[in-house]
């Protein structure tokens, strides 16, 4: 991952000087993993996506003043938290932001639990297709073994081997990100 | 070894208990007391399954559009060079006329005021959304297209439309116009409303939510007020206005077909479009069997179970296509 944290900072760099291809390949990079995050934070798609490109075009507005003197990573999360909570002020949500609501600037500390759940997010974006479904279909759409069972045509012994075998997984890529 | 292989199963039924105080078994209880590092794993096990419940898969995000929306927003322009550099990243999953817009904005033709034209499909199996340069929003169900030409100078109030949308138009002075196939326009001034034009369908259907729209064709007009739906009659070259219940007629929004005493084979019409299959109907049933009801279902298969349970049908399907007999 040390390789993208030079480029990214380069990114930004570029971005400064008014590069705009630059500035596409930052948003590339990292609008869906910035909309996964704003949504864990809103619980609500469309509402994410406002924020992460509301966040993209203040960059590019600011991009002469910005200074990043972090990683560009963090800091882009954190600007994203920030701008999630201006949205919260307007709307009322069911969201999991409870824990955190005093923190408004985002200057403030990280919390340490949504830099698991961030890295948790991107472990399983890498699980393979099939095992991701089945965790899904129970923690997202909250389908029980026996309804999992029927609509993927497997016994509910196999939902549960499945299950193990994506546990071991997220567990053994969170240990390497060192999480 | 038993102890471990009996561990794992335990684990996962707890984490998979969806009671408010999941219970913790006396076996997993025993083994987490046996050393500190279990009650490490275990808690580990916790954090991870706790944070899955607010993932969401990459796809729900459209990175095409929102870059459509930014770059616009934007106003940038880049030389030709640069863009033909990086066309890969910036291609990936947009329709060929988006695009040839994007091309001819960053290659700085919009500079030279040239107006393009640009067009969104949605193809049968599929549904999309777009958002038009002066903010409306239109859902296009499956088999649909909008086309447009895009001028920058002036906003564009005018589109072609076929198959099934549901618009919402901004609000402005001048009123947005909607072209289809069969001669009707549908001018409107700030509305949300659902417009069904499917080229091979013998009428038009419009159902008004809120706002204002009149109905052309030339020949005849009508305006609508909200609640109010209508139906034009290609072949007779007619307007007129229908009774109906409104959320019925958009309820592919949300994936539900309503079913008002509806003859199988038209069913089968909707079906053919939401899933991209082809369908064979024994002949005179499609006739013969109508419905009444609603139904939501994710996958094609599951419709013709539901389907099944309704009538004395039978079905049986290879890969995309489906033949119906009776029972």
């Amino acid at each position: 991952m040390s390789d993208t944290t030079t480029t990214d900072e380069k990114l930004i760099e570029a971005i400064g000087r008014g590069d705009y291809v630059s500035y596409n390949k930052l948003f590339e990079r990292y609008y869906t993993r910035l909309c996964q995050y704003v949504y864990s934070l809103l619980m609500d798609k469309s509402d994410a996506e406002d924020v992460v490109q509301e966040l993209f075009l203040k960059i590019w507005k600011n991009r002469e003043k910005i200074e990043i003197k972090e990683n560009v990573s963090g800091y882009l999360y954190r600007m994203a938290k920030h701008l999630a909570l201006n949205q919260l002020r307007s709307k009322v949500y069911f969201n999991n932001l409870s824990e955190s609501k005093d923190q408004l600037s985002y200057e403030e500390n990280w919390v340490e639990t949504e830099e698991f759940r961030i890295a948790v997010y991107d472990c399983i974006d890498r699980l393979p297709d099939r095992s991701r479904e089945v965790l899904l279909l129970h923690r997202i759409k909250g389908l029980k073994q026996k309804e999992i069972s029927e609509k993927l045509q497997i016994s509910v012994k196999t939902i549960k081997n499945q299950i193990w075998s994506s546990l071991q997984k997220l567990k053994r890529c969170l240990e390497l990100k060192e999480i | 070894m038993e102890e471990q292989k009996n561990i794992k199963d335990h684990i996962i039924d707890y984490l998979l208990d969806d009671g408010e105080e999941k219970a913790i078994s006396p076996v997993l209880s025993d083994w987490l007391a046996e050393d500190v590092s279990n009650q490490k794993e275990f808690e580990q096990y916790k954090k991870i399954w706790k944070a899955s419940g607010s993932y969401t898969v990459p796809d729900a995000y459209d990175s095409d559009l929102a870059w459509e929306k930014i770059n616009t927003i934007n106003g940038q322009r880049i030389n030709t060079r640069t863009y033909l550099k990086n066309i890969s990243y910036v291609v990936s999953g947009v329709a060929a006329s988006l695009l040839i817009m994007f091309a001819l904005s960053f290659m700085g033709v919009f500079e030279k005021n040239t107006e393009v034209l640009v067009s969104m499909t949605a193809d049968y199996g599929n549904r999309s959304e777009i958002v038009l340069p002066d903010g409306s929003v239109v859902k296009l169900n499956s088999g649909s297209e909008i086309t447009y030409l895009y001028d920058p100078k002036e906003k564009i109030r005018e589109v072609s439309f076929q198959g099934e949308g549901f618009f919402d138009v901004s609000k402005s002075k001048s009123p947005f116009v909607i072209k289809m196939a069969g001669g009707l326009s549908v001018k409107v001034w700030g509305t949300s409303f659902n417009l069904q034009a499917y080229v091979d369908d013998p009428v038009i259907q419009a159902s008004l939510v809120e706002g204002c729209i009149e109905l052309d064709s030339g020949n005849d007009k009508l305006v609508m007020k909200p609640g109010e739906m209508a139906v034009f009659d290609k072949q007779a070259n007619k307007i007129k206005q229908v009774e109906g219940i409104l959320s019925h007629s958009y309820g592919w929004l949300d994936n539900k077909l309503y079913m008002e005493d509806m003859p199988l084979s038209v069913v089968c019409k909707y079906l053919e479009r939401w899933y991209d299959v082809k369908i064979m109907l024994q002949p005179g049933l499609g006739e013969n069997i109508r419905y009444n009801g609603v139904i939501q279902e994710e996958t094609v298969t599951d419709v013709m179970n539901a389907l099944s349970r309704l009538s004395k049908i039978r079905y049986h399907v290879t890969g995309k296509n489906i033949s119906i007999t009776s029972k």
